[in-house]
């Protein structure tokens, strides 16, 4: 017989008892410090203008904006008329705010009589001008797919 | 005559025995002084928390705007880390405001204030770290954004509340 053995079951508890009491000192010795935190709230500000049209050649439309199967007119910054016919989907487009819609262009100003083909820009538009440079008009559109 | 003196000599060493002090005996007692410090950073700002990127053009320039946040902390704690809500934004710092894309980024600037060290006096508290954090945000060109219905729906700010948090 060991002398653990002679020992009475509640000494034995009590020695268990210091034993495991050291070995939790212990890890908690080895446990890394926790890091603190604290806050502070901000505001972030921002106001949003739309461009100037007025001489930037960007267009805008004035009608039929969210009506399903709508046609839209759109005036340029040149003055050129230019009709937009929705796809189907209803979604308005908004030139000016990058609305990212899916839509057929068609230009219907005689003045650009030239090869553009009207149909192959069915994809997502997010700008659109007319430029007018040395007595010619240019269609420039931002298009995403 | 040898009996005068003795007498003499005896009275004589009792009253140099009289006048001398008391001889003083001092015992040490040592003892542990223990504390565990907490440490703390609290935020402690004065004048605008606003990180304002001003008029944003549709399609126009990028604008960058920034916003000192000021922390009390502990002395001697190092470099912290930063992150962002998740409530307005990502943690790392990417947020959308009126539709416009925006990031920040929080630089830990050299403490203003280097708090004084507490010295074994009265009143000898010394003072806190005064720590410094400046939040830059960039809000990139080119972006459309989104106004609530016409272009004028855009006219006045817009807004909304971050927050950065400071691990040390």
């Amino acid at each position: 017989m060991n002398a653990t053995s002679l020992m009475p079951v509640a000494a034995r508890s009590i020695a268990a008892i210091r034993v495991l009491s050291l070995g939790l000192l212990l890890s908690a010795g080895a446990l890394p410090n926790h890091a603190a935190e604290t806050g502070s709230a901000f505001n972030v500000k921002v106001t949003l203008r739309p461009p100037d049209l007025s001489n930037t050649g960007l267009c805008s439309n004035n009608t039929g904006v969210g009506a399903f199967g709508a046609t839209v007119t759109v005036v340029c910054g040149t003055g050129t008329v230019i009709g937009l016919e929705a796809t189907g989907t209803g979604m308005p487009w908004r030139p000016v705010h990058g609305g990212a819609f899916r839509f057929l262009t068609q230009i219907s100003g005689d003045a650009l009589a030239g090869t553009v083909d009207s149909y192959t820009s069915a994809d997502t538009s997010t700008a659109f001008r007319i430029v007018s440079s040395a007595g010619r008009e240019y269609i420039e559109m931002t298009v995403g797919w | 005559m040898k009996k005068p003196l003795s007498l003499l000599a005896l009275a004589l060493a009792l009253v140099s025995v009289v006048t001398l002090p008391a001889q003083a005996t001092t015992v040490n007692s040592a003892f542990d002084v223990s504390v565990s410090l907490v440490a703390i950073c609290t935020a402690n700002n004065s004048g605008s928390t606003t990180l304002d990127f001003g008029s944003y053009t549709a399609f126009g320039a990028q604008k960058t705007g920034s916003v000192d946040l000021t922390f009390t902390c502990t002395r001697g704690l190092t470099a912290p880390t930063f992150t962002f809500d998740t409530t307005n934004g990502s943690a790392d710092g990417y947020g959308v405001l009126a539709g416009l894309n925006y990031s920040l980024t929080a630089t830990n600037a050299a403490n203003v204030t280097t708090g004084t060290a507490a010295t074994a006096t009265s009143g000898g508290l010394g003072t806190a770290d005064v720590r410094k954090v400046t939040v830059n945000g960039t809000m990139a060109a080119g972006q459309a954004g989104t106004c609530a219905s016409t272009a004028s729906g855009c006219t006045s700010a817009a807004s909304h509340t971050r927050t950065l948090t400071v691990t040390y």
